[in-house]
């Protein structure tokens, strides 16, 4: 009986599971008040600058046809030039992660998602376009059973 | 030499236990997801109609803006790795792995949509791979 008791007791330690969270974050959150101030033709680069600080990626540049915009006939070259930021790009990212570790069996399930807000400049730097969408709410919080 | 009698529950019990010991760490399941699936239906973007703000309005922001020489590409995509694993590891004798297999399905559901000069439309492709992939 005592070898009994000491298999269940050893296999029970062995089995014992281990359990990881881990929580991400990359840079910071986007003021979402701020959002619905943006006015498509109104805002101006400068103020989107003020409201959400330097953004995580610009864009400045432009794929032209110069034969186009002199309307010479033909199939024109294209080439890449540099203009003025096209788009500001604004990134939250944040990571949860989850694992359950056994001596026998292990399971792993980590997430990445982020919040961007993307904004479209025109040629006088006012605002033309602008998106936003908050994913990080779709994070699983406890990895497959909140999935 | 003398060994000690043992019930008929004790000797499964060992030999299990054994068994597990050998197994070490034998069995091992990811699963990674980046990005966001996609927030609307693709359907809804007609081709040489549908602007560019129509796209940001429906779809959201992009995950990658591409040039290309006829105009602006955008790029959503949805990621999704699934691993399953096992391994044997013979731990006491000779402390070597004596069986390994793994299997890993890197899918993603991917849409891009293609813009003219203009902002227009004019091409678009959705794919969606990750309601292919097995459970293991």
């Amino acid at each position: 009986m005592i070898h009994l008791r000491l298999v269940l007791v050893l296999l029970a330690s062995a089995l014992l599971p281990a359990c990881f969270i881990v929580r991400g974050h990359q840079d910071r959150p986007i003021n979402q008040d701020l959002i619905p101030t943006i006015q498509r033709g109104v805002t101006t680069k400068n103020q989107i600058l003020e409201m959400f600080g330097p953004p995580q990626a610009v864009d400045g540049r432009e794929i032209v046809a110069a034969g186009d915009l002199l309307g010479v006939p033909g199939d024109h070259r294209r080439v890449e030039q540099l203009v003025a930021a096209r788009y500001f790009r604004y990134a939250y990212y944040r990571a949860n992660g989850w694992a359950l570790i056994t001596f026998v069996f292990n399971y792993v399930d980590a997430d990445i998602k982020s919040d961007n807000l993307i904004i479209f400049f025109d040629g006088n730097d006012l605002v033309q376009d602008y998106a936003f969408a908050k994913d990080t709410e779709l994070l699983p919080r406890f990895g497959p059973l909140s999935r | 030499m003398h060994l000690p009698n043992r019930t008929p529950i004790q000797t499964p019990a060992l030999v299990l236990l054994a068994l597990l010991v050998q197994l070490c760490s034998g069995c091992t399941i990811t699963r990674l997801y980046g990005g966001a699936q996609f927030r609307g239906d693709p359907a809804e973007i007609r081709e040489g109609q549908s602007t560019r703000s129509d796209v940001l309005k429906l779809l959201g922001p992009p995950d990658a803006i591409e040039h290309q020489v006829w105009g602006d590409a955008f790029v959503y995509r949805y990621r999704q790795i699934n691993s399953a694993s096992i391994t044997i590891d013979d731990f006491f004798f000779t402390g070597q792995t004596i069986f390994s297999f793994e299997r890993t399905f890197d899918n993603s559901d991917t849409l891009i949509v293609l813009f003219d000069f203009d902002g227009i439309v004019n091409g678009i492709a959705a794919d969606r791979d990750t309601d292919e992939m097995p459970l293991l």
